[in-house]
């Protein structure tokens, strides 16, 4: 048991090591990168040289810093989404948890939600609303708030359950006091690996659209480097084109991964 | 967490007969479906594009009225009719085809099928297998290869190893074919077809399986820690038992309730999985039709796309519940 906890923290710092060294990298992107990402700065498909570390995409512009620009976004968008999801499930989880009337009205919704395909939606959304940022932000929320809200009532029931719970009713406790004292600081666990799967969700989510094409094209992200790189995938320009970006989602959503199974640990039942 | 029972089951106002609970997720299926149906009829006729600008001015100017199909999005009298239409199966034509929606989908289908269910088998069975064995040695080097391949799956999303792999066997190592289902002009339902077939099938049906399997592990690998430690293990070891059967017989099946109800619920992703793996790899299935009928405007094809597989989850959804229902009794006792 104890060299098992001793594993799971490690990974766990392994996770915040990469988590933070990447926001770190994509915070200080314009400082970090060579060039302007959007300015030509060589011939389209030159190998990479000392002037451009990874070459130059099929624009003439620089895959270095185009790598730097695309975590910036990201990251804003994967944290912007998984704060405002969790925020949204938090308020119907809390009113589904606490009220059975509620409770009846809120879980037919989810399982309405949780029952479409979500990504067959958003191509349809997002071909109606071309996308910029703060509406893939708003969309995504929309689509990612219904599976962690049902946990977080799941949570609220078996909280209710309680013996200390009960306690605090006999001693006349309300609903409002409870859900403060008891029902909110339960929650923690679950909120945390909501979020964290969130993150991942979103970071994968965004990077597709953008793949598949649907996303705004003049936006660097990793999505939209993946999307041109994988049309000249005969070329042999993969090496230090595509696998830069694929191991930058990779190990941004690696070190998520080792955070959130770390800090599951004991109890991998829940949302894995 | 102290037991294993999901707290739906626990929660004391649900106390009502399994009857009642019965009706009640039907009717929560049936609410989904009506809200897809009109989230289907609503979404779709929002769309900015119609087929007239798809194919150009020339149809405008001979037929500057609305598209056949296209509907106030406000009269309820429309919903009706079409949802009248859908039940009646009629779905409409598919402009790029020129043929019915529901022809064109079930043309598509049948790869699809193929591909879900055979990756959605290897890796459900990859898991659960890897998971009993892992939790049977804990922190052996099966658990450590296991639980470190299961986390480094979970951080790649489903395109980028369809690419990754893309490259790997595909360029690298020429073994497979770069994209489609079949070469062309195979006469169909002959060996040389299915075996072709089974070569395009390959990358796609590692990409999905090595994508699934992860969940399907940690799912089994937690619930077997918790189970090898309860009573009923002891009491298997005490009658001595062989380890093999107590690990598949006693403890994974007190494990396999969650991660059969985690089947039915990834049957939802899988059509996102689909998706991506499908484009990735140019495969013909409903997944790349999905997305080539979106950037055509074909929107009754999409719409029929969306509506099947908003019924294919409520119906794996359904049938998760009932498999549920009849694999613990637990679940039918407490009422819930």
């Amino acid at each position: 048991m104890s060299r098992k906890s001793l594993r799971l923290s490690r990974g766990f710092w392994w996770g915040a090591a990469l988590a933070g060294g990447i926001l770190l990298l994509g915070l200080l992107a314009p400082w970090l990168a060579p060039y302007n990402p959007w300015n030509v700065t060589g011939q389209p498909f030159e190998p990479p040289s000392r002037a451009h570390l990874l070459g130059t995409n099929d624009a003439g512009q620089d895959i270095l810093s185009e790598l730097f620009y695309g975590g910036r976004t990201s990251l804003t968008i994967s944290l912007a989404v998984a704060a405002l999801s969790m925020t949204l499930a938090l308020f119907v989880g809390i009113a589904a948890g606490v009220s059975p009337v509620a409770d009846r009205v809120l879980m037919r919704i989810i399982d309405a939600f949780l029952s479409v395909p979500a990504l067959l939606i958003f191509l349809l959304v997002s071909v109606h609303f071309s996308l910029n940022v703060p509406r893939l932000i708003v969309l995504l929320s929309l689509l990612f708030w219904p599976q962690p809200a049902r946990m977080i009532r799941s949570q609220i029931l078996s909280t209710r359950a309680e013996k200390y719970v009960e306690a605090a009713r006999g001693f006349g406790a309300t609903t409002g006091y409870l859900t403060f004292r008891h029902f909110i600081p339960a929650l923690a666990p679950v909120l945390l690996a909501g979020f964290l799967t969130r993150l991942r969700m979103a970071v994968f989510i965004e990077a597709g659209l953008a793949f598949l094409g649907v996303s705004d094209p003049t936006v660097k992200s990793w999505g939209t480097m993946l999307h041109f790189a994988s049309q000249y995938l005969y070329l042999g320009c993969w090496a230090n084109w595509i696998l830069p970006v694929a191991a930058g989602i990779f190990l941004t959503v690696l070190g998520y991964t080792l955070i959130g199974q770390a800090l599951q640990g004991r109890s991998l039942r829940g949302e894995a | 967490m102290s037991r294993t029972v999901p707290a739906t089951f626990t929660g004391r106002w649900i106390s009502s007969p399994a009857l009642v609970r019965g009706t009640r997720t039907l009717g929560g299926y049936v609410l989904a479906l009506g809200g897809i149906l009109f989230l289907n009829y609503v979404l779709l006729r929002l769309l900015p594009g119609d087929i007239q600008t798809v194919i150009g001015a020339e149809v405008m100017t001979r037929a500057p009225a609305a598209a056949p199909g296209s509907a106030g999005p406000s009269s309820l009298a429309a919903f009706g009719h079409y949802l009248l239409r859908i039940l009646k199966g009629e779905w409409g034509v598919s402009y790029f085809f020129h043929r019915p929606v529901l022809q064109v989908i079930f043309q598509f289908l049948p790869w699809s099928l193929v591909l879900g269910f055979l990756s959605l088998a290897a890796a459900s069975l990859l898991g659960i297998v890897l998971g009993v064995e892992a939790a049977g040695k804990a922190d052996g080097w099966l658990d450590r290869l296991a639980t470190g391949g299961a986390v480094v799956f979970m951080s790649l999303p489903g395109y980028l190893l369809g690419i990754l792999l893309l490259v790997l066997f595909s360029i690298l190592l020429p073994l497979f074919p770069l994209s489609g289902g079949v070469r062309p002009f195979t006469p169909a339902w002959s060996l040389p077809f299915f075996l072709n077939a089974l070569r395009h099938l390959a990358l796609p049906w590692l990409t999905l399986t090595l994508l699934m399997f992860p969940e399907y592990y940690l799912l089994t690998r937690g619930g077997m820690d918790l189970s090898l430690r309860r009573p009923f293990i002891l009491t298997a070891r005490g009658k001595g038992l062989r380890e093999r059967v107590i690990r598949y017989r006693h403890a994974a099946r007190d494990t396999l309730i969650p991660v059969l109800t985690r089947v039915g619920i990834q049957m939802g992703h899988l059509v996102t999985g689909l998706v991506f793996v499908e484009v990735v790899f140019a495969y013909p299935g409903v997944g790349t039709l999905a997305f080539e009928s979106i950037q055509r405007r074909d929107i009754l094809l999409m719409d029929g796309i969306l509506l099947i597989s908003a019924v294919w989850v409520v119906l794996m959804n359904l049938a998760a519940d009932l498999l549920l229902r009849r694999l613990d009794p637990r679940v039918k006792e407490a009422g819930g």
